[in-house]
């Protein structure tokens, strides 16, 4: 089990503390006594992956810090207040998630018309933001497939979520349903994103590389009832490039992932 | 198009195939219609059309035959009896009628309604009434219907009673509404907008609740309120589907408006109806209907139209004009 440990002179942007999650009256426990903490590191953010099987509440976690969801017990704060309508953090799913009624560049704007910012405004920083996603002469476009690539639609979505809140992003396994090769040119955008705006980024998924490659700090939950039970420090350097995944570390790193993840599943 | 694979389940038509085939159907139904027409035929008695009451010595007793259709449909066995002169005093008249009438007698009578029945102003009185109760069946069908779907206390409450609205026998309750609103337009405008929200309600709750949960949880993540998750999800998801519910539902109203015409003297197609089967004149009525069904056809493409200018995400069009 992974001690988080709290230090005085750091605040963290995310803290779970003792999550307990049932259902069926407690007949059901899906997760126990679980803590999850993420360390605000300003003008330089983080990447943390959380790895783990099918039904382990992987999701569930970003439900909560999302406030989607709340757990039976524990507590959930997101820059040091509990989860709630001041301090929403962003989503991308694996499902499309945007708007098809919508253009990409309304899909894209949503966030800052809900918080009333002005038209001209809001669709100004969108179209920077569509640029930034590889969406340029896109904008005009219907949010849906096969108008757009399922890639081109995960873009939409990050860039509505950036917009909004660029400080977090929660991601659940937003590449899932893409082929390989958009997958991969989807983690180079992700990180140069996530360099360029520093952001804390909470990344799904089960694909050990994607997360090697993407992470600095990577947690793996155990089977129901679940908790973070290992943790793998990546401590690879950034930039990371296609040539990354060729490096001798890379492939040890994988290695070590996978190791570990078999040893968890054997826990009960 | 080889011959085995038009009984293929759920095969395709080509299209010249089915361009021949929707052809063929017609020839078919109007071959069958005309034959019909020619070879079956009943006798009946009807009214005679320029009858002058004032000129006969008419007892009260006997006027009722002329003036009260059930009666005259109460008493048709012994009136089928009369000979043709007692009848003729009634007002009546025994005539060789065929049960269908044929497709040129139904063409022939519509100039023949253009002149005495005034039918164009009695369409546009039952397009009225119609308009009038399609737009207040969708309103109150929103409104209710978007007020159960996404509120659980009223859900808890009516969403059962609502559902088991669809039971009710529409035909049957017009004498409820008589009692209550009278025989006017009032009635009838409350009538066929009653005959269509009780379908319409239910599937305005069932819309709701076939949103998409990603799309609530997206714009909960982006900070909106319930009122904007209502105004930029829930209701342009639930229109989009629902501008075909409506177009299949209103449909309908044209299905009770021949029952609220029935009622009083007031005009409209209904009414051209009831009084063509007075007179005998089935091939007025088969006139009307089939004028019933082009108005529903041309409804159907001003829906069809409005889907393809108001949700234009529906349909294939790429960029946004």
């Amino acid at each position: 089990m992974i001690d988080f440990i709290d230090r005085y002179d750091r605040n963290n942007i995310i803290e779970l503390r003792d999550i307990h999650q049932s259902y069926d009256n407690g007949k059901v426990r899906i997760i126990e006594k679980m803590d999850f903490l993420v360390e605000d590191k300003p003008m330089q953010g983080q990447f943390v992956v959380l790895l783990g099987m099918s039904g382990c509440g992987k999701s569930t976690v970003l439900r909560y810090i999302a406030g989607l969801q709340k757990p039976t017990s524990g507590t959930v704060n997101v820059n040091g207040k509990a989860v709630g309508a001041d301090n929403r953090v962003g989503m991308v799913f694996q499902q499309y998630s945007s708007f098809p009624w919508m253009t990409v560049l309304e899909n894209v704007s949503l966030g800052l018309k809900l918080q009333g910012v002005d038209k001209k405004v809001r669709e100004e920083k969108a179209l920077e933001m569509i640029e930034l996603v590889g969406l340029e002469g896109h904008h005009d476009k219907y949010a849906q497939y096969p108008i757009l690539s399922g890639g081109q639609l995960q873009r939409v979505a990050i860039a509505r979520s950036l917009i909004s809140n660029p400080e977090i992003i929660l991601m659940d396994e937003p590449f899932g349903a893409l082929d390989v090769e958009t997958r991969l040119s989807m983690q180079d955008l992700l990180l140069s994103l996530w360099e360029k705006f520093n952001s804390t980024v909470i990344f799904v998924t089960h694909d050990i590389p994607e997360a090697v490659y993407l992470a600095d700090d990577i947690y793996i939950m155990k089977k129901a009832p679940s908790r973070i039970i290992e943790h793998v420090d990546v401590n690879m350097p950034f930039q990371r490039t296609f040539e990354t995944k060729r490096e001798k570390r890379f492939i040890e790193l994988v290695g070590e992932v996978e190791q570990k993840m078999m040893d968890v599943a054997r826990l009960t | 198009m080889d011959f085995n694979s038009l009984f293929k389940l759920r095969g395709e038509l080509d299209r010249q195939t089915r361009i021949i085939l929707e052809i063929l159907g017609v020839i078919l139904v109007l071959g069958a219609w005309w034959g019909i027409a020619t070879y079956v035929s009943d006798y009946n008695v009807t009214q005679i059309d320029d009858y002058e009451l004032s000129q006969k010595d008419i007892t009260i007793k006997d006027y009722v035959y002329y003036d009260n259709d059930s009666l005259l449909i109460a008493e048709l066995d012994n009136i089928l009896l009369m000979d043709e002169a007692s009848l003729n005093d009634l007002g009546l008249k025994k005539v060789k009628v065929s049960i269908l009438p044929s497709p040129l007698d139904v063409v022939k009578s519509v100039p023949e309604m253009f002149r005495k029945d005034e039918l164009i102003s009695n369409i546009f009185i039952s397009i009225k009434l119609n308009m009038m109760g399609y737009f207040f069946a969708i309103v109150i069908s929103l409104i209710v219907g978007f007020a159960i779907g996404l509120v659980p206390l009223l859900r808890g409450l009516f969403n059962r009673i609502f559902d088991a609205g669809r039971f009710i026998p529409l035909a049957a309750v017009t004498g409820i509404f008589i009692l209550w609103l009278g025989i006017d337009t009032e009635m009838k405008v409350t009538f066929l907008a009653f005959g269509i929200l009780v379908y319409l309600i239910p599937v305005v709750i069932q819309r709701i609740d076939e949103v998409e949960n990603v799309y609530l949880s997206t714009i909960f993540t982006l900070g909106a309120t319930p009122w904007q998750t209502i105004k930029n999800v829930y209701f342009p998801y639930v229109m989009s589907k629902l501008i075909d519910d409506i177009r299949v539902l209103t449909a309908i109203s044209w299905t009770y408006i021949t029952i609220a015409e029935m009622l009083n003297k007031s005009g409209g197609i209904g009414q051209l109806i009831w009084e063509a089967k007075r007179q005998s004149r089935i091939d007025k009525a088969f006139a009307v209907l089939v004028i019933i069904v082009i108005i529903g056809i041309l409804q159907d493409k001003i829906f069809m139209y409005l889907d393809k200018v108001l949700f234009q995400h529906k349909n294939l069009n790429t960029v946004k004009n």
